[in-house]
């Protein structure tokens, strides 16, 4: 969606879509999903609207690049580019495959397959949609003729304002259209963020772009580059712990957003934003803290005389070790009892963890 | 200009066959204003149109005085800035001539043809050439107009009443009409005095002054994209709170910064408010109110730049989230509008 360092603005547009409905799977048993016969044709306010939709729920996507051999929907995708398919053709297969491949437990809804572009380069785009309930009010003449407003229960609403039943697949068209895909994927449905594994691998054939332990110690390495540029010593207190407890956190996924809006105080969102968004993909990132988890045990305190100052998270959050500044420098308090003394060797200035 | 050309019939039938021509033209000139008005920041509204084949056939029958009348008719296209403020007129001026794409080859200040004691219609004209297309023979000259609004109402219910064929005044009617030019002045003297001392609706005037430029500019970017001025008030609330996340003493400085982030967006900005501005069908659902709004294009900028701190001075001002979160959805930055 856009090279984030140039402060686009993205305008995806959908340019045809096809809806097909899926039925709730049964074990052994082979479903046929009710499939359309031609293009769905939709009202430009419809398609402003999922346009809109859709635009948000990607900025949640987490990258991921096609596995060779895993599913046949990345070869689906290429043959509608490729001109071997129609979107019509190829929509209907994938809705097929979609079909065998979600598991017994997962809902009956719709397939939206669309062709896209974002700032006028072509894209392919996979959702999956889920039935919303609602109420409608619309005001009539009651029996005794007054009017009145009353309610009606809907229970075919698809993609409403603030869903979260829905798994999306988007893939930009490769320079070259035989290299592998490389796309996003979204399901705000999944516990914790997490993407059902049916969506990512058996039906979209992708795995994570990036290993998620690395990207998790990227993204801990680039907010640990962004606190310490912090001139406070209060905040880079309060941001150290932040970070920790983020990645301490039982979430399995971490997002700059995220961080920005659970921890970073207004004045400096922007900056955080700006800094460390420019380093970090605007996608989500899979948390794994297995290369990291000896750097999140303690908060740890360097300071120019060599004095080294190191305390769990609990303690800093308990009060027990505080950090103020005044004109005459920083303090950093431990207000505890003493039940041990003994020496250590040389610390490594400014080495955490 | 050959014999067969000086023939009426043979000047119509060019003309014709220039129409399309005159058109890109036509075009070509009004992008070029916008573009470069909106760098300037200076609020107009522009309008350009190819003379109709009946008012040029009236013309070329009318004057007997034109030796060449192709070359001497030289409003066959003609363009109109209509700007607020008297000054704006020899800024734009100014701005043309060192932009350089519209040359310049005459001149007529009305301004100057009046005597101390003579009151008149003051607009500015300029001739200019449009830019030049690959296949032209000769250049294609546009009249520009440069006039105030009091300047416009002026000259067109002057016209009307003063040359309607029809109809022949008496003296003090027409004197009448004159009489209205010094309520011209005066009204365009006096529309520049209170913009340069307008105070904002609850703010220091300082604060106000920056707001009032940062609405120029906006708007003057926004005619870049889209035709409509938007709801004025709507625009002014909802500046307050850019100038506010913008949280500085001087605007200048943001201009071509903004400017530049237009330019760098253009094609995305366009497909945006093509499904979305005012010609789009989401411009009858309420919530999208921003998006047939100049002020929009400030928002969108602040939404990918300074989230944060647009999204706190806008509810410091008590403007809803509804309005904000449908052009924020197409922005890069995820903002989660539940935060408080």
């Amino acid at each position: 969606m856009g090279d984030r360092s140039s402060n686009m603005v993205s305008a995806l547009r959908i340019s045809a879509i096809v809806l097909h409905g899926i039925k709730k799977s049964v074990r052994e048993a082979a479903i046929e999903p009710e499939l359309s016969e031609a293009e769905t044709a939709i009202s430009d306010q419809v398609r402003g609207f999922l346009q809109e939709q859709i635009a948000s729920a990607l900025k949640d996507g987490r990258q991921i690049v096609e596995v060779p051999e895993m599913s046949t929907v990345p070869g689906m995708v290429r043959a509608v580019w490729k001109k071997d398919s129609t979107l019509l053709t190829a929509s209907q297969t994938l809705a097929r495959v979609l079909q065998t491949t979600q598991p017994a437990i997962s809902p009956e809804g719709l397939l939206m397959v669309a062709d896209v572009t974002v700032d006028g380069a072509r894209g392919f785009l996979l959702a999956k949609l889920e039935h919303e309930k609602g109420t409608r009010a619309v005001r009539e003449k009651n029996d005794d003729g007054d009017l009145v407003y009353s309610m009606q229960f809907l229970d075919n609403l698809f993609f409403t304002e603030g869903s979260k039943v829905y798994k999306i697949g988007y893939f930009p068209l490769p320079d070259n259209v035989d290299d592998p895909l490389e796309g996003l994927v979204v399901d705000k449905q999944a516990a914790g963020h997490a993407v059902a594994h049916y969506f990512r691998e058996t039906f979209l054939g992708c795995g994570w772009k990036e290993r998620p332990e690395l990207a998790t110690e990227r993204f801990m390495d680039t907010v640990q580059k962004w606190i310490d540029s912090r001139e406070d010593p209060e905040k880079r207190t309060k941001y150290q712990l932040a970070l920790i407890t983020e990645m301490q956190s039982q979430r399995n996924s971490l997002s700059v957003a995220g961080f920005v809006d659970q921890y970073i105080d207004v004045e400096d969102r922007d900056n955080f934003r700006r800094t460390v968004g420019q380093a970090l993909p605007s996608a989500t990132i899979t948390k794994d803290v297995s290369l990291v988890q000896g750097r999140l045990a303690n908060v740890r305190w360097d300071t120019r005389s060599g004095t080294v100052v190191i305390a769990t998270p609990d303690a800093v959050e308990e009060g027990i070790v505080t950090v103020s500044s005044g004109e005459d420098g920083t303090e950093i308090r431990v207000r505890d009892e003493i039940t041990g003394t003994t020496g250590t060797g040389r610390f490594r200035p400014g080495q955490s963890g | 200009m050959s014999e067969s050309e000086s023939d009426s019939d043979a000047v119509l039938r060019r003309f014709r066959e220039a129409a399309p021509r005159f058109e890109r033209a036509r075009e070509g000139v009004l992008v070029i204003l916008k573009e470069i008005l909106a760098a300037a920041g200076i609020d107009a509204t522009l309008t350009a149109r190819v003379k109709d084949i009946d008012s040029f056939r009236g013309k070329l029958e009318l004057r007997t005085d034109y030796a060449d009348p192709w070359k001497q008719i030289t409003d066959k296209i003609g363009a109109r800035a209509i700007v607020h403020r008297a000054d704006a007129v020899d800024q734009i001026h100014q701005l043309i001539e060192t932009d350089g794409r519209l040359r310049i080859y005459d001149i007529t200040d009305k301004r100057k043809l009046l005597g101390e004691k003579e009151l008149g219609y003051s607009g500015l004209h300029l001739d200019v050439y449009a830019p030049a297309e690959e296949g032209d023979i000769e250049e294609v000259p546009v009249e520009l107009q440069i006039r105030t609004i009091a300047q416009h109402a002026w000259s067109e219910v002057s016209h009307k009443l003063l040359y309607k064929p029809q109809v022949e005044l008496d003296d003090a009617d027409r004197r009448a009409i004159w009489r209205l030019v010094a309520l011209v002045e005066v009204f365009d003297g006096e529309v520049g005095r209170v913009i340069d001392h307008m105070p904002g609706p609850s703010e220091p005037a300082a604060e106000a002054e920056d707001a009032t430029d940062l609405i120029s500019l906006v708007a003057a970017n926004y005619s870049l994209l889209e035709e409509n001025t938007g709801q004025r008030e709507l625009t002014w609330r909802s500046m307050e709170a850019v100038s506010d996340a913008l949280g500085m003493d001087d605007v200048t400085s943001y201009a071509e910064t903004f400017r530049l982030w237009v330019e760098d967006n253009f094609g995305s900005l366009r497909a945006l408010y093509d499904d979305y501005g005012p010609r789009s069908d989401m411009a009858t659902v309420s919530d999208y109110v921003l998006w047939s709004q100049p002020e929009s294009l400030a928002l969108l900028e602040c939404l990918e730049r300074r989230p944060s701190a647009l999204l706190a001075a806008w509810r410091r001002h008590s403007l809803p989230d509804r309005w904000l979160s449908p052009l924020a959805a197409h922005t890069t930055t995820a903002i989660d509008f539940s935060q408080q």
